[in-house]
């Protein structure tokens, strides 16, 4: 679908939605760069409503013919709902169609968070003088995840309810599954990673808590002043360990020249002292150990799933070749160093 | 041949940056061409090193699997051939598709044989896990592709 088709049949559904609207149209609609599970879009929504013409502004998140990963539009959208209005600041989520029919495939709508940007994995100093502010927003944050009740969040309506004590086999299988499925060649440190993590599991969480599933600096809008003003990408959110969204927040790959600074932020220590106080629990070392290396082993998985769709020519977004390569020889490095070797 | 493959590479990177990429004017087109240079810089590094890459690899783990099969005991006897069979195997050609081929084959029985001794106890087995070990981490070095340093 072009951009001008894409525009007009926006227009379409959200008139169809907006019952108490007139004259709605839609301007400047734009595609951001990067993350191949989603094709997101900037638009100006305009309607008039009792007479009185109004705008605002929106984000389109689609779902491309292939995905990156196999997530649940649902589970985004169902997050988003969970957190508006508190103290985690998200987008407002607005409608979400499961069926491709109003615009080629699956969408949501969400609100514009004014301000603010995601920054770069390869940027040394993403944050400049905001670095100490930023880092320690980012993990009480991801504290204040942790800290909410899952058990009335609408997005615990939708998401399975492990027990504690399988937390790490549901993720392990699954993502071993993803593995088994996706990838074209053999991958023999990845795998010595799964056989060692499966040897010894680790201790359950003491509870189970909302896990974000992609909590990284990547996901996170940082405004000028170095205030957090959103975060991003919920579509692997789900319930279980929260070591699981530390260990990734924290994975070397994000933070390519200083990995003692997760995200080119805040020490470790420093991070995991602003998680506890906000979350009000405290991190196991052995748990967090046994997630850190899970969470490279997560990353790996990811580039692989992404070797696979770009070589099957499903989805050939450039970013797909560049997590497979780069990313992916990168990962296996870590790993190795996470094993000692 | 000249010009080689990376040269003409790395100059279509410099068209991309310098004549093409002030003409796109959308931030997704400008990160798109970002990302296709990018691409186009690690083919340049591989198209060097690709197939001295595969090629050591193959050589080793032949080594490898030829020493596990004299050594090693207790192993089903199709596994034995298995290794023995491979590390009597060589590679057709050249062709980074050949070597690839055989890398995947030998990397597949690789994994076999390092889930095989994971716990034993056994010198040998010891020695040719950390053998293994070696050879995994200086495989990953030789694939990481580095980014080109931006001035």
């Amino acid at each position: 679908m072009s951009a001008p088709d894409l525009e007009t049949a926006l227009a379409a559904y959200l008139r169809s939605r907006m019952e108490q609207a007139t004259d709605v149209r839609v301007t400047g609609l734009s595609r951001f760069h990067g993350g191949a599970s989603r094709e997101t879009y900037r638009f100006v929504l305009h309607w008039t409503e009792a007479g009185e013409p109004r705008s605002r502004a929106l984000i389109l998140r689609r779902d491309p013919q292939a995905s990156l990963i196999d997530t649940d539009r649902r589970m985004e959208f169902a997050a988003y709902r969970t957190f508006h209005g508190t103290d985690v600041p998200v987008p407002e989520a607005l409608w979400l169609e499961m069926d491709g029919a109003a615009l080629g495939s699956p969408f949501f709508i969400m609100s514009e968070v004014a301000g603010g940007a995601a920054a770069s994995p390869f940027n040394d100093a993403p944050y400049g003088p905001h670095r100490e502010k930023v880092g320690e927003a980012f993990w009480r944050i991801l504290g204040r995840i942790h800290a909410r009740d899952p058990g009335p969040a609408p997005l615990a309506e939708i998401a399975d309810r492990p027990d504690p004590a399988h937390c790490w086999g549901r993720e392990l299988n699954h993502w071993e599954a993803e593995l088994d499925r996706d990838e074209l060649e053999p991958q023999p440190i990845v795998r010595a990673a799964i056989r060692r993590l499966r040897r010894n599991p680790p201790p359950p969480p003491p509870r189970l808590c909302i896990v974000h599933g992609d909590f990284r600096t990547g996901n996170v809008l940082v405004d000028d002043e170095g205030a957090v003003t959103a975060v991003l990408d919920w579509e692997m959110a789900h319930l279980g360990d929260p070591h699981e969204d530390l260990a990734w927040a924290m994975d070397p790959l994000w933070a390519h020249k200083d990995p003692a600074r997760p995200g080119g932020m805040i020490e470790i220590e420093r991070a995991l002292k602003h998680w506890e106080a906000a979350s009000g629990l405290t991190v196991n070392t052995e748990a967090f150990a046994w997630w850190r290396l899970f969470a490279s082993v997560k990353g790996m998985v990811i580039w692989i799933s992404s070797a696979k769709e770009f070589a099957s020519g499903a989805n050939t977004d450039p970013i797909l070749a560049f997590s497979a390569r780069y990313c992916g020889g990168r990962q296996n490095q870590i790993l190795l160093d996470m094993m000692g070797y | 041949m000249t010009p080689a493959a990376d040269h003409i590479l790395l100059n279509a990177i410099g068209t991309l940056t310098t004549s093409v990429a002030p003409e796109v004017t959308t931030p997704f087109g400008q990160g798109q061409l970002g990302l296709i240079a990018a691409l186009m810089y690690f083919a340049s590094l591989e198209y060097e090193s690709a197939a001295d890459t595969a090629a050591r690899e193959n050589r080793e783990m032949r080594s490898l699997f030829a020493d596990a099969a004299r050594t090693q005991t207790g192993m089903a006897e199709e596994f034995q051939q298995a290794l023995l069979d491979a590390a009597n195997s060589t590679d057709a050609d050249l062709c980074i598709s050949t070597l690839n081929r055989a890398n995947t084959g030998l990397k597949a029985l690789l994994i076999r044989l390092h889930e095989h001794l994971e716990g034993r106890t056994e010198d040998e087995a010891r020695t040719l896990e950390n053998r293994i070990w070696r050879f995994l981490r200086a495989s990953a070095d030789a694939r990481a592709l580095s980014l080109p340093e931006l001035g």
